[in-house]
């Protein structure tokens, strides 16, 4: 999970640029970002960046130390030189410094129920990913129905819709989709299937990491971690 | 103006904010006391997912989780504001509910905590307080400026319910010579006309979370 294993990719975005539909008042600035719920919510606002720099697994930047000195972790979005940690703080913030197109709905139970939505992917699904993927030899049974439990949950809120948010990519499904890259290391290290129909946005495909190379991450962090395969 | 109820037990940190949040705003609501070890269908349809309180309904529609509620509340009721209005600071202010949330935890297993794992749970509820100490609320009057916010509401709900638990799993955490803008700020807070008629008695409290600890540590 990008945010939790200490990876790095740093984005430069220079002037905004127009978007398709309207002009994005706002000062200019340099933001500077990593990661992808960011990167995606940027994406859905028309925001261009630059390509982005990586550094070493675990040599953290001393801008990173300096901009969030109280998780040392990514993401991290800086704004004017002004830093901004956490996903869904960082999401929040898009949203309303950049609010075209709006991606938390515009009525206040909705708004609340994307905001429930969001905690608990982030405080669930999150932890339950992980479980899968750090445990030594077999994963647990407990851990593989934690984590489908949870699926569905997640699936009983999508419903029959296209979706967190309704009719238009949303919030949730910003928080949410980053996740799916993990769906197949998830699968492969618990050893069941995810059906995973996510991919097809132009924005998370262009910027969610391939869950292949995703796999490959998780074994060579198993290996960092001292966890046998 | 639609009807708003509140879905809460007595004495639970969670729930206080949501009142807190409901009186500094000025809107009416009727509270409805949950039995916890016997929830009624009512929450349980209100609150599948998590099955926990408290839950605002307005206009019979069900709003969960502590700190979602307060955003609901700021923003259907936008007197009194509770948070900045430009949006940096707004998020700074989200970060600080999301630290409350993520490592105020850290309080209430300690309060769950046998005394083997006491002093795990104590270091992590210290560590917390060091860096809402030091990076949180640094000299300000409240965590959102010159006048209350939600981020205290978050924090308040965690350091009154700590004063009480310190004393009943005997550690002594929360010390004035270490956290001199804490404690400062919680004496503040305390005295707003508003938390200071809505706290929970302070020796009711001790004696109900004394009667809570020994049932848990005897199930334990």
């Amino acid at each position: 999970m990008p945010i939790n294993l200490d990876t790095q990719g740093l984005i430069t975005i220079s002037q905004l640029k127009e978007t398709r539909t309207k002009k994005v008042n706002l000062s200019k600035g340099e933001v500077v970002l990593l990661d992808c719920w960011a990167k995606i919510a940027l994406a859905e606002k028309g925001v261009e960046y630059e390509p982005e720099l990586r550094t070493c697994l675990g040599a953290k930047s001393d801008l990173l130390l300096k901009s969030n000195p109280i998780y040392k972790k990514v993401p991290v979005l800086l704004h004017d030189g002004k830093p901004l940690c956490e996903s869904t703080v960082i999401v929040n913030y898009i949203d309303e410094t950049w609010p075209s197109p709006p991606l938390l709905p515009s009525c206040a139970s909705e708004r609340a129920k994307a905001r429930f939505w969001a905690d608990f992917i982030d405080k669930k699904v999150i932890d339950a990913v992980c479980n899968i993927w750090k445990s030594k030899g077999k994963v647990p049974g407990t851990a593989k129905n934690e984590f489908i439990e949870i699926l569905k949950q997640l699936v009983g809120a999508l419903g029959e819709k296209d979706f967190f948010g309704g009719d238009s990519f949303g919030f949730v499904d910003v928080i949410a989709i980053p996740l799916t890259c993990w769906f197949y290391a998830v699968e492969k290290f618990g050893g069941f299937k995810v059906e995973n129909e996510c991919m097809q946005r132009e924005t998370v495909a262009r910027i969610l990491p391939d869950p292949e190379k995703v796999c490959e991450f998780v074994i060579m962090l198993r290996n960092m971690f001292g966890i046998e395969q | 103006m639609a009807e708003v109820k509140l879905h809460g037990a007595l004495l639970s940190p969670f729930v206080y904010r949501v009142i807190w949040a409901l009186k500094l705003k000025g809107v009416p609501y009727e509270f409805v006391l949950e039995d916890l070890s016997n929830k009624s269908a009512l929450l349980l349809k209100h609150n599948p997912v998590h099955k926990k309180i408290p839950v605002l309904v307005h206009g019979g529609k069900p709003v969960c989780e502590s700190m979602v509620i307060l955003e609901y509340i700021e923003e259907t009721w936008p007197l009194n504001p509770l948070m900045p209005n430009n949006p940096y600071d707004r998020a700074l202010a989200r970060f600080w509910i999301k630290f409350a949330e993520d490592k105020g935890v850290a309080v209430w297993k300690m309060f769950r905590s046998t005394r083997e794992e006491l002093q795990n749970t104590m270091k992590e509820a210290l560590e917390m307080l060091q860096t809402v100490e030091e990076h949180g609320l640094g000299e300000k009057k409240f965590f959102n400026g010159d006048n209350i916010g939600l981020v205290d509401l978050a924090f308040g709900s965690i350091v009154y319910w700590l004063q009480v638990i310190e004393d009943i799993v005997g550690a002594k955490l929360f010390e004035s010579h270490k956290f001199p803008h804490l404690h400062a700020w919680i004496e503040t807070f305390k005295q707003v006309p508003v938390i200071e008629e809505n706290l929970p008695n302070q020796d009711e409290l001790l004696v109900a979370l004394k009667l809570r600890r020994e049932q848990l540590m005897a199930s334990a």
